[in-house]
């Protein structure tokens, strides 16, 4: 098996999570975890943005990759399809119904007068990153159909990560921001004070939860290797601790459609010429 | 036991302190080394800190460069070249991030509890300034790290006017300043820590030096000094024990030996006094008189065997009939007492004892008569009170009589006995004496002729010596008058009668006549010479005829028993007696010297004294003779004697005198030269006698000369006149 995969570790990043950096070392978990059942050492990688990720996925650099749906999308609708779906998670909350799929939550400060996305016009907005689905896809598709793409908030500013949006708003900084709600949860269950700063005033979804891809330059043994590993992870006593410590159900087999609506989000704006929140 | 249980108190004492020292030295010691190992460690710690805090800052500057490379591989597309980067970041992040923990656990927790409890000076200060300079690094640090996460997580990936790039430099030079900042509080706490540390252990090492000192000091005032005076005094009590104990031995031996003395002196004295009690009981039985002691009321205690055998069987009484008790004998019942006239009874009461026993000493005659002795008996008595402290002076209480008795018959009858032999020995004594009378008439005739044959034969020695005198005088004349000089003259006459015609031819021209006028001058100058000494010995011829008339003058004198005595200076006698032997002395070559010194006119024989010198000075010249010529010494001193007398020493270095016959020579007819008579100095003797004085001679043996000295009395005439006039 291992003379199959090569002499270079098998290469994991993540850019979009199902927890919050506080979380990563779930992601270590899971990439030792596949390591230990494939036998094959694995290299994991964070700290990189969306498009950085999307890049080395395409030229290979990268093996394994816990993306965000938009750049999954981006990566499978380019020309040549740079990578395909392994898997992807299913949350245990009752919220997600069991179904592979996550929420945009629009969040304020607790004290704050913004009861609703109406109350944002002129308002400070932070997002994480431009091809973040739920950061910034699912926003924008929510001003393109409210109509405002003129210049509703007062400022946008980017942070980089769900988890820096998040204590911005807490802080003052800004006064609402569009959140992946696997992220914003993660942060509530470990009790972050930044978390218990802000609140839930509107949700947008469900969509396609991030999913597990994996690079084409990988060989399909691999593929299927990884595949097979994740998707048993949760019969494993190791890895359903793993995944519990996530709030993870288990990881199960997805198909493309399952990003369709992030897919239509995203065609929507370009094709409104409203890339750019503004 | 109390010296064994203050040796066991003083070991325990010892074993105790001894540990202590050790426990306090070990701890000293311990404590010393704690310290030293605290200062070490605060050392290398200060030491680990500073490195710490360096290397964080070069890890930032490494994490920088890093992040620069991922940023310059991302905008690249070099992946490979990005993943390295971002790895070692990141390592370098996690060993930022050690080295801050290391730095914030170690140090940072130290600053601020030293600074929380207020610590004052310097080092306080430095805290304070560390601790500010750590609660910097955390929020730089976390800033670097943001931007540097910006700075990856973005999508634009220009180097140039990127707020991100800009950012992260901004936050890195911040963190770099403050980590050098940090870097330079540290260096100097270092360098304070190392001096004050270098301090601390001067002060640990000299500290525990001073206390080791003070220690040992202890150790030899609490151990050894105590050690030393309790040893010394052990031994100082050892010594004044066994010295008590050889003492008490001593004693004890000394105690032992006095009283085995005192024992055998009281066993040797039992012994001396049973001893002296038979002696005494043997000598009470064996003594030849009668003993009888009567106790102070009269009984009898001691009855003799002689008592018994004189005077019979012991009486029981012996004091007074009146107080004499009824059924006691008394001395009367048996026995007859008188008095010396055998006639008188002595009374009752008178009895010599019972006197004694009245305190009275007698000492009597009296005439018994008993049954045994019918006839009568003479008995002495002596008898004695006795008391207590008798031999002491005999004043003590009385005690009884004690009284001798001895049967003095034989010597009463033999003393009768006596007076009639007395009585005829008295006539014969008379008649015997009047026999003896005549017969010291005889002899004194006898002595009368015998001392006119010695007066002859004086006589003729003196005269001998003299004329020995004049008969060396006589030769020397002789002798002188048939020198060449008296020989010459007839030849001299001889020779100018037979030029007697031509004679001033024979002057003038003949050699022997030219010589003739000088040998005549020569000649009477020598026979000028000559008949002066001549004339002079003719001079002593006639004084020594004149002494041969003299002696026998003197002679004559004596032989009429008269001594011719005057007041006489007896130093001119001397001269005499040396010109008397002038010749004899001058023949012989003796060397004469003489101490004379003045000496009283003394009243006395001029002719007796002269006599004994001349003979004296005689005798030297002969007892000179073997001497070498040259070393024949004479001589004479005069001096005051014996107190009264005058004393005259003739000595010579002769021939000496022999031992033991300094008084034999005196002796008539003794006479150490073959040709001498053995006269002279006997007569010599006797005549120094008849002056009253006394001729002796001492000698150191033969060949070491004698000295004769001649002491005769310093007598006044007034003192002699009467007793030459008894005499005439």
């Amino acid at each position: 098996m291992r003379k199959e995969f090569g002499a270079r570790p098998i290469r994991v990043a993540m850019s979009a999570a199902f927890v919050s950096d506080s979380g990563f070392y779930i992601y270590e978990q899971i990439a030792d975890y596949l390591a230990g059942e494939i036998g094959h050492p694995v290299e994991f990688i964070t700290g990189l943005g969306y498009q950085t990720i999307n890049e080395m996925l395409v030229d290979g650099a990268i093996d394994v990759g816990f993306v965000c749906g938009l750049p999954y999308v981006l990566l499978r609708d380019r020309q040549q399809p740079a990578v395909s779906l392994l898997a992807a998670p299913v949350m245990r909350a009752e919220r997600y119904r069991g179904k592979p799929e996550y929420y945009s939550d629009l969040i304020v400060r607790a004290d704050s007068d913004i009861d609703s996305f109406d109350d944002l016009a002129g308002r400070v907005f932070v997002y994480n990153e431009e091809i973040s689905n739920s950061g910034y896809n699912m926003p924008r598709s929510r001003l393109i159909e409210a109509g405002l793409t003129d210049g509703y908030f007062g400022t946008v500013l980017r942070s980089g990560s769900h988890e820096e949006s998040i204590r911005m708003v807490a802080e003052g900084k800004a006064d609402a921001s569009f959140v992946d709600s696997l992220v914003l949860e993660y942060e509530q269950a470990q009790g972050s004070s930044r978390s218990r700063r802000v609140e839930v005033i509107d949700s947008i979804g469900p969509a396609g939860i991030p999913p597990v891809v994996v690079s084409n330059q990988v060989s399909p043994a691999l593929r299927q290797e990884l595949a097979r590993q994740l998707l048993s992870m949760h019969e494993s006593p190791s890895g359903r601790a793993i995944l519990q410590r996530a709030a993870v159900e288990r990881f199960v087999s997805v198909s493309d459609d399952n990003y369709d609506s992030i897919r239509e989000m995203y065609k929507g704006a370009e094709e409104a010429g409203y890339t750019r929140i503004r | 036991m109390t010296a064994a249980r203050q040796q066991g108190d003083f070991q325990r004492r010892t074993r105790r302190l001894f540990i202590g020292i050790l426990v306090v030295l070990l701890s000293v010691e311990l404590l010393a080394l704690i310290v030293e190992e605290y200062l070490a460690a605060e050392e290398w710690s200060e030491r680990q800190l500073l490195a710490t805090a360096a290397d964080a800052a070069d890890t930032v500057k490494h994490y920088e460069r890093a992040s620069y490379l991922a940023v310059v591989a991302l905008a690249s597309s070099s992946w490979e070249l990005l993943l390295t980067e971002r790895r070692d970041a990141n390592e370098l992040a996690e060993r930022f991030d050690a080295l801050a923990g290391r730095l914030a656990g170690e140090y940072g927790d130290v600053v601020v509890g030293e600074s929380g409890e207020g610590d004052d000076g310097d080092d306080g200060a430095a805290a304070q300034r560390i601790s500010d300079r750590m609660a910097e690094l955390a929020p730089l640090w976390q800033q670097l790290q943001a931007s540097q996460g910006k700075l990856l997580l973005t999508n634009e990936y220009e180097l140039r006017e990127n707020p991100a790039v800009d950012e992260f430099r901004r936050a890195a030079g911040r963190l770099n300043v403050q980590l050098g900042a940090l870097v330079t509080v540290l260096e100097n706490r270092r360098n304070d820590q190392i001096e004050f540390l270098a301090r601390g252990r001067q002060v640990v090492r000299w500290g525990t030096l001073v206390f080791t000192v003070l220690v040992a000091l202890l150790a030899f005032q609490g151990l050894i000094a105590p050690f030393g005076r309790a040893a010394r005094a052990l031994q100082e009590s050892r010594e004044a024990l066994r010295v008590a104990h050889d003492d008490l031995e001593q004693r004890v031996a000394a105690r032992t030996q006095d009283l085995a003395q005192a024992n055998r002196e009281l066993q040797r004295q039992t012994a001396t006094l049973e001893t002296q009690t038979e002696v005494l009981q043997s000598v009470i039985d064996s003594m030849g008189e009668g003993l009888a002691v009567a106790t102070r009321t009269g009984s009898v205690e001691i009855w003799n065997r002689q008592a018994e055998a004189m005077l019979g069987a012991q009486p029981l009484w012996l004091g007074d009939a009146a107080s004499r008790p009824d059924g006691a004998d008394a001395w009367t019942a048996h026995i007859e007492s008188f008095h010396a006239d055998q006639v008188t009874p002595i009374a009752d009461g008178e009895l010599p004892i019972q006197r004694a026993l009245h305190g009275e000493s007698v000492d009597m005659d009296m005439f018994v008569k008993t049954a045994a002795a019918p006839d009568g008996m003479w008995l002495r008595w002596t008898a004695r009170p006795v008391r207590a402290g008798d031999g002491d002076g005999g004043d003590g209480d009385h005690r009884g009589a004690v009284a001798v008795f001895r049967d003095e018959t034989a010597r009463v009858l033999a003393e009768a006995h006596l007076r009639e032999a007395h009585d005829e020995l008295e006539r014969r004594v008379e008649e015997r004496t009047r026999k003896l009378k005549q017969a010291q008439e005889q002899l004194v005739d006898s002595a009368l002729a015998a001392g006119k044959a010695e007066v002859a034969t004086n006589i003729l020695h003196n005269v001998g010596n003299v004329l020995n005198g004049v008969n060396v005088l006589v030769h020397v004349v002789r002798e002188r008058l048939g020198d060449k000089a008296w020989t010459s003259l007839p030849k001299l006459a001889g020779l100018i009668e037979a030029n007697r015609a031509d004679f001033s031819q024979f002057v003038r021209d003949d050699p022997r006549g030219v010589k003739l006028p000088d040998y005549i001058i020569q000649l009477a100058e020598a026979q000028q010479r000559e008949l002066t000494e001549v004339l002079t010995r003719v001079r002593r011829l006639d004084e020594q005829i004149e002494h041969i008339k003299r002696i026998i003058q003197l002679q004559q004198e004596h032989a009429k028993s008269v001594s011719v005595v005057e007041d006489i200076a007896v130093v001119e006698v001397i001269h005499s007696a040396l010109a008397i032997n002038e010749a004899g002395l001058d023949r012989h070559g003796i060397d004469i010297t003489t101490e004379l010194t003045e000496v009283p006119l003394t009243y006395t024989s001029k002719n007796k004294i002269l006599q004994i010198l001349v003979n004296l000075i005689s005798n030297a010249k002969y007892a000179l003779a073997d001497v070498p010529l040259g070393s024949r010494e004479l001589h004479i001193e005069l001096a005051e004697g014996p107190a009264g007398f005058v004393s005259i020493r003739v000595r010579d270095n002769g021939c000496g005198i022999e031992p033991g016959l300094e008084t034999r020579i005196f002796q008539h007819g003794f006479s150490t030269r073959a040709e001498g008579h053995g006269f002279g100095l006997h007569a010599s003797s006797l005549a120094a006698k008849q002056l009253g004085g006394e001729l002796r001679v001492e000698s150191a043996g033969v060949g070491k000369g004698a000295c004769f000295t001649l002491e005769v009395p310093i007598v006044a005439a007034s003192e002699v006149s009467s007793l030459s006039r008894d005499e005439g």
